[in-house]
């Protein structure tokens, strides 16, 4: 055999296994993302219980779900690459989103990991159960035909589907008194599909065969979310993880983590007694191997004051009521999240299928109008637009931020002129002229404008800033900051396409009044719990999180030194409050890397990391046979 | 030869168990990559493991710190360098090992990384446990396509040249053992 043929069938044998000389470009052929249902913690209020408690469900979810919909399920989507031989995975890797995310937003990390690991390892990454509540099927409608001849033209004709599915959401909106002739549109409306026409919303069927409008739901729609609080979401994962267990064996691993507030769900499951018998305990740390934290702190003490029991009854039944309090939130800096929610996913489509048209969501109320729509005022692309919200060298809001490329074409520094300065760095397009062509976007593949030495503040007019040193380590008093040098290391479109298809990477609903009143409790809610012995000896009551003190698991905390877990100290807190050995407490943290970049950088720093990590994990486990 | 012996055994007695580095040469003549379609290729280097401790009591350490393996035709595989741990192993009293994630490197003018997974093999070890004088292990790798499976095959064992000298060594101390039974000084 000559060197060329060996050289030549290697390299046909690595294509397939996905050996690449970096973590980044394409998943292998094997390598599957799909979405899974499982039957989740039967919570006897929620429907489909079938038990005595089980609350009636409005015709609006009907509408939504059927006339009977078993809302106990547990969704996550899993990465795997299944192994030659066909045997199971050594390390099972459990993630949770954080707030208003998604599972699909672990989508790049996971199939970087899956493939690092060549099928040894799988991600379960977790949709939180309200994600069954989101109407998508506008989304559906507009990725099934994003392929449509009506879509490739430029501009796409008035037919293609993403504009229909963007108009199930969304009437043209007629913006008063500037009222065309004959009722069409005028130059200040928003008109979806570009037909010049003020249309409203269309119609579409969905998967019950059902011709309708959105199904947007109230909070009387979805008071059983009373009672979807932190017991429930633990007991749904305490499922998967058996579930896991089960597959790869005691030599064998099953991690917990997450991203952002995730981190405080999954730190909150190892704090978890999960046995209903008040003389046992069933810590959630012994269920699993490891705890994984990226760009999040974990649980901490919870609030100064917190609700007796007789309190929190009272009121979980005001949550559980018509008309009582909001059970999911609403808005966040003055957005709509469920307008939100169907924008982004519509931005999303556009931006990944039409980068280079004009912005689709922009033609939208959320997007063109209101607070959004104030801070981008300007005419741009599907992708700038996109861009523009989460970068982090414009977006005001640090849980939204990734490093995803940039938008030149004017100077800010010299346009702003200081007017603006309390935005910054924030939305930088307000001064772009109306009339300019749409504003372009930069992907992180391009090269990325410097920010010149002598830029102290460093606002938006370079995409690369030297954030300086870190705080001195040291000193407790002296709290993280952002530091080091920021990197372009995340793609926009890997980041738009976890954002529709199987699912999308936001949450409409996010459960705000139980789960409030719970993490009030903080990693500690032990006081409750000999509250609710106290009355009835058989019952620990509500929220059994009481195994704080013994958590004794390996921890890996990944955080980046431009996200919200910028430095070492970040997760003194948390790491101080367990009893973790000091040489199982790990902490890396990823120099440039903004908040999301941590979970959909195109090649992620924190892969090599979380590959050690889990490989020594398992070499330890292995020691106890094999 | 029995003082030696009792001199070897109290030095285990009051040494801790320590890591042991092995290095061993692979037998050209048995060790090969096979495709299945396509003749068998000799690989040639040298393959490095620590041992968490020898002799093996229940299950210790079996980390691969260097591979050095080549075709002899431009394709070398090493460890893979951007793993900070790219062999971690363990092994048990029998000889058997298992390395769940071999992360190496294929270099044929270009890198390209693969992930070995569940490599299995096994060790021989010496008199007493407190060597090892063989290290084997077949793997395969499906290329899942027309290629069908390369089957790879590692026999590391001492150089001749070393077998020679320890077989030397062994039989001066067996001469020098019947001398003194007989009492002949």
């Amino acid at each position: 055999m000559t060197r060329l043929m060996l050289a030549a069938l290697f390299a046909a044998a690595l294509a397939a296994l996905g050996a690449t000389k970096c973590n980044s470009g394409p998943a292998p052929p094997s390598l599957t993302q799909v979405k899974v249902d499982v039957p989740g913690y039967v919570e006897p209020h929620t429907p489909g219980s079938g038990a005595p408690e089980e609350m009636p469900v409005t015709s609006a979810v009907t509408d939504l779900l059927g006339p009977d919909p078993d809302l106990n399920t547990v969704t996550y989507f899993r990465t795997r690459f299944p192994k030659a031989d066909g045997s199971p995975p050594r390390a099972i890797l459990i993630l949770i989103p954080g707030f208003l995310g998604g599972g699909t937003t672990f989508d790049p990390l996971a199939r970087q990991l899956v493939q690092r690991f060549n099928g040894n390892l799988e991600v379960w990454a977790v949709d939180r159960r309200p994600n069954q509540l989101e109407d998508r099927v506008g989304s559906i409608h507009a990725e099934l035909g994003a392929g449509d001849a009506n879509c490739l033209t430029s501009p796409p004709a008035s037919e293609c589907a993403i504009f229909e599915g963007a108009q199930f959401y969304f009437a043209d909106g007629d913006n008063d008194p500037v009222v065309g002739i004959g009722g069409a549109a005028g130059p200040e409306d928003l008109d979806v599909n570009l037909n010049g026409i003020i249309d409203d919303r269309l119609p579409l069927e969905d998967s019950l065969g059902v011709v309708r409008g959105p199904r947007i739901l109230t909070q009387d729609d979805a008071r059983f979310l009373a009672y979807w609080g932190i017991d429930t979401y633990m007991r749904d994962w305490k499922m998967l993880v058996d579930s896991a267990r089960a597959i790869v064996g005691d030599t064998g691993l099953v991690l917990i983590g997450g991203h952002s507030q995730g981190t405080a769900w999954a730190s909150t499951y190892v704090a978890y007694d999960f046995d209903p018998d008040p003389a046992v305990v069933d810590a959630g740390h012994d269920s699993v191997d490891g705890l994984l934290f990226l760009e999040g702190g974990g649980i901490g003490s919870g609030a100064e004051t917190r609700p007796s029991l007789a309190e929190y009854q009272a009121t979980v039944a005001g949550l559980a009521g018509d008309g009582g309090p909001d059970v999911f939130l609403t808005d966040f800096s003055g957005i709509s999240l469920q307008d939100l929610g169907q924008s982004g996913e519509v931005a999303s489509l556009a931006a990944f299928y039409q980068p280079d048209e004009p912005s689709l969501v922009q033609r939208t109320p959320t997007f063109g109008s209101g607070l959004v729509g104030t801070l981008i005022n300007l005419p741009a692309t599907n992708e700038t637009v996109v861009g523009l919200f989460l970068d982090d060298d414009f977006s005001p809001i640090g849980a939204f931020r990734a490093s995803i490329g940039f938008s030149n074409g004017f100077n800010v520094l010299n346009d702003l002129d200081g007017e603006a300065g309390f935005l910054l760095p924030a939305y930088i397009a307000i001064k772009y002229p109306a009339n300019a062509p749409p504003r372009v976007w930069q992907n992180s593949d391009q090269v990325m404008p410097t920010c010149p030495p002598e830029v102290e503040a460093g606002p938006p007019g370079c995409a690369i800033l030297d954030n300086g040193p870190p705080s001195d380590p040291n000193d407790p008093n002296d709290p993280p900051h952002d530091w080091g040098v920021e990197a372009e290391v995340s793609d926009l479109f890997d980041f738009a396409a976890t954002q529709f298809g199987k699912a999308n990477g936001f949450e409409w609903y996010f459960v705000s009044g139980r789960v409030n009143l719970d993490f009030s409790y903080g990693n500690d809610s032990s006081a409750l719990v000999a509250e609710a012995l106290a009355a009835d000896p058989t019952d620990e009551g509500p929220l059994r999180i009481t195994q704080q003190a013994g958590v004794d698991i390996p921890v890996l905390a990944i955080g980046g030194s431009n996200g919200l877990a910028p430095e070492a100290k970040s997760f003194d807190r948390y790491l101080d409050s367990i009893a973790t050995p000091l040489g199982d407490q790990e902490v890396v943290i990823l120099e440039g890397y903004a908040h999301l970049d941590v979970t959909i950088a195109k090649d992620n720093a924190g892969v090599p990391a979380i590959t050690d990590w889990i490989d020594r994990l398992l070499q330890r486990k292995l020691l106890s046979g094999f | 030869m029995r003082s030696l012996l009792l001199i070897c055994a109290s030095l285990l007695l009051v040494t801790p168990a320590a890591a042991v580095t092995v290095t061993l040469p692979l037998d050209s003549a048995a060790s090969s990559i096979d495709p299945e379609f396509a003749a068998a290729v000799p690989l040639s280097g040298v393959l490095s493991f620590e041992v968490g401790a020898l002799p093996v009591v229940g299950n210790t350490t079996f980390d691969a710190t260097s591979i050095d393996v080549s075709t002899g035709t431009g394709l070398d595989i090493t460890l893979d360098p951007d793993v900070a741990n790219p062999g971690l192993g363990v092994i048990n009293a029998a000889g058997s090992f298992l390395i769940p994630n071999l992360f190496v490197q294929l270099d044929d003018g270009g890198t390209s990384n693969l992930t070995l997974v569940d490599v299995t093999g096994s060790v021989l070890f010496g008199p007493g446990g407190d060597t090892i004088t063989q290290i084997s292990t077949t793997f395969t790798v499906d290329s899942g396509g027309p290629d069908g499976v390369y089957t790879v095959t590692l026999l590391a064992v001492p150089e001749p040249s070393t077998l020679l000298l320890a077989a030397g060594g062994l039989a001066t101390l067996a001469l020098r053992a019947r001398r003194n039974a007989r009492g002949d000084r």
